[in-house]
């Protein structure tokens, strides 16, 4: 028994080394964000699936929709997310000005859905299945502590966190 | 625009993580796209100019005054336009009214414009004008003040100073101009001009503004309110009243009911009310002015202020008001005649006495005193001719007077209520040294 034992713990050993070599070797080898896994069902009791994480964005933020705003004016700009990969993905936000006095918020489902502010930390927009889309609003408010004939930068990123199981 | 994540844009993060305790092994992968943009504020601003005009002095010659303002939203956004006259400290701006309103041009604003919609008040507080106006546009707004003859008169000497200032808000962003200051003043008025008016001595119905059916009376009859009512025909002592002299050029205005009360205010106050009493201040003499066909009663504590019913119809309680109100001029009707043309003295002689005689006077013989004048000269006789007497005996009796052979002009003169001598009337006797000592004429 005892050597039966010491025979399986060898054999998960190797799997285990031999799927984190080839994780490292795909994402070597690609230079994005695939990642290649392997197993062998002779592993058990771990299970091991492989997976894609892509994310597409259509639409973008435009100057022009942000301009000429005044204190109290909240506007907002629509994109629409899609997961192109094969795994399902958590998106999520968060975003910055360069200027104070505004306040970012995000909001899946379009404008006029409230939102969290997503320049006080990462704000979750929900599960995207594999092959969804899913209309994201990011919206600028301007408060009064805002200067009048100012620009500001804005930075939004939306991001995916995905998940196999 | 299509952003594709993970194979050109941001590397995911691949992390693969085994959970060797599970049954299952999982992995989390991040990927992420950046957005961007600028966003630009609008500008906010505006600009205030214009605003002359304003400074006056209100008197006889200026009641009102207006001054155009133009207002400019120089911002990049629609917004709601304020103009705010701000009077500094209190008072006379309470007096002074106000109108603000938009014209079409600065040449439109006079004093006497016509303005679509104006907002209206005083100057005793900040008064507000606003509206809508679009980016780089400009509006001219009309602000107007005035006094009225009242207000001048009893403001006089008094001034104020205000600002105009402008504003515009656009969203939560507010941006001011100016402000504009201006000052005002009041003409110290002047009293009315004092023509001198004769009164006669006797009860008088007062009717104000010439009316000749109301008659100044006391309410319910001992007052002490003082109202207008229905003028009636007789002896009604509630609206009868006389002019007593103070002796320093004005009068008191009597009443004919009880113990004889006077009109006089509670205080120099326009508006305030006029009752009857028996004050030895200010605030119970008068002074009489003659004006436009009818006689006004000018308090002598503010005579600025007169006499005059507090409204147009019977009931209408007197009070103080300024010396222009409506029927602030009185038409003044004697009862009787208290001071009726002079009349050639009867005359009869009983060989030794001569007796001139004349009529008693009608209403008033228990309030008159007789006096003679023999040859210019008061005579003593005079104690014989008062009251209810109208007769002067001249001859040898003790209480008559004895004067010199010859002939004498006799004059009889009287005072009603104590007041002004007046002639009632004239004859001429002839004395001689021996009997008939006295003979009617020369």
């Amino acid at each position: 028994m005892t050597a039966h034992r010491a025979s399986a713990a060898l054999r998960m050993l190797g799997a285990t080394a031999a799927v984190l070599v080839a994780t490292l070797a795909g994402v070597a080898a690609s230079g994005g964000s695939y990642a290649l896994f392997t197993a062998r069902h002779d592993v058990a009791p771990s299970e091991v699936r492989s997976g894609t994480a892509e994310l597409q964005v259509m639409g973008g933020l435009e100057d022009a929709v942000w301009t000429n705003l005044v204190a109290g004016e909240s506007v907002g700009q629509q994109v629409t997310v899609r997961n192109t990969g094969t795994a399902p993905l958590g998106l999520h936000a968060e975003g910055s000005t360069s200027g104070s006095g505004y306040e970012l918020r995000a909001a899946r489902g379009g404008c006029g859905v409230a939102g969290g502010r997503i320049d006080a930390g990462l704000v979750g927009l929900g599960r995207l299945a594999p092959g969804a889309e899913a209309v994201v609003c990011v919206e600028l408010t301007v408060t009064a502590s805002a200067a009048p004939g100012a620009a500001t930068d804005v930075a939004v990123t939306i991001g995916g966190d995905g998940v196999l199981e | 625009m299509k952003r594709r994540l993970g194979s050109s844009f941001t590397v995911g993060v691949v992390v693969g993580l085994l959970v060797l305790a599970g049954a299952a092994s999982y992995a989390y992968w991040t990927v992420s796209a950046q957005l961007g943009a600028r966003a630009h504020t609008a500008t906010v601003g505006v600009e205030l100019s214009g605003g002359s005009g304003l400074d006056v002095a209100y008197g006889d010659a200026v009641k009102a005054a207006g001054a155009a303002f133009t207002l400019r939203n120089t911002g990049s956004r629609d917004g709601v336009y304020t103009l705010v006259v701000t009077p500094e400290g209190t008072g006379v701006g309470s007096a002074v009214s106000a109108r603000i309103g938009v014209v079409a041009r600065p040449e439109d604003c006079t004093a006497s414009a016509q303005l679509g919609s104006p907002v209206t008040g005083t100057l005793g507080s900040a008064f507000a004008h606003t509206g809508q106006l679009g980016a780089g546009s400009t509006v001219v707004v009309c602000v107007q003040t005035s006094m009225t003859d009242a207000g001048i008169a009893s403001h006089g000497g008094a001034s104020l100073a205000a600002t105009v200032s402008g504003s515009i808000a656009v969203g939560e962003w507010t941006r001011s101009a100016g402000p504009v200051s201006f000052a005002q003043s009041v003409q110290a008025a002047a009293a009315p001009a004092a023509a001198p008016v004769v009164t006669k001595p006797g009860w008088h119905f007062l009717r104000p503004g010439g009316n000749a059916t109301l008659c100044v009376a006391t309410v319910n009859y001992h007052g002490p309110e003082v109202d207008q009512k229905s003028c009636v025909a007789g002896t009604p002592d509630d609206q009868l009243w006389r002019f007593a002299d103070t002796g320093d050029g004005h009068v008191r205005i009597v009443s004919k009911t009880g113990n004889r009360p006077w009109l006089q205010a509670g205080s120099a106050q326009r508006g305030g009310a006029v009752t009857v009493g028996t004050t030895g201040s200010d605030l119970g003499k008068w002074l009489l002015l003659s004006s436009g066909g009818g006689v006004r009663f000018a308090l002598l504590a503010d005579p600025t202020l007169c006499l005059a019913p507090a409204g147009s119809g019977a009931g209408a309680r007197m009070v103080l008001a300024s010396c222009d109100a409506a029927g602030s001029a009185f038409t003044l009707v004697e009862q009787g005649d208290s001071a009726p043309q002079p009349v050639t003295l009867g005359c009869r002689t009983d060989g030794y006495n001569a007796y001139l005689e004349w009529p008693q006077l009608s209403g008033y013989q228990g309030e008159v005193t007789y006096r003679v004048r023999v040859d210019g000269q008061l005579s003593t006789i005079h104690s014989r001719a008062g009251g209810w007497d109208t007769v002067a005996q001249f001859g040898w009796d003790r209480f008559v007077a004895t004067y010199p052979a010859g002939t004498h002009t006799i004059v009889v003169e009287q005072s009603v209520f104590g007041g002004a001598w007046t002639t009632t009337g004239t004859g001429t006797l002839t004395s001689a040294a021996s009997a008939p000592y006295f003979r009617c004429g020369s």
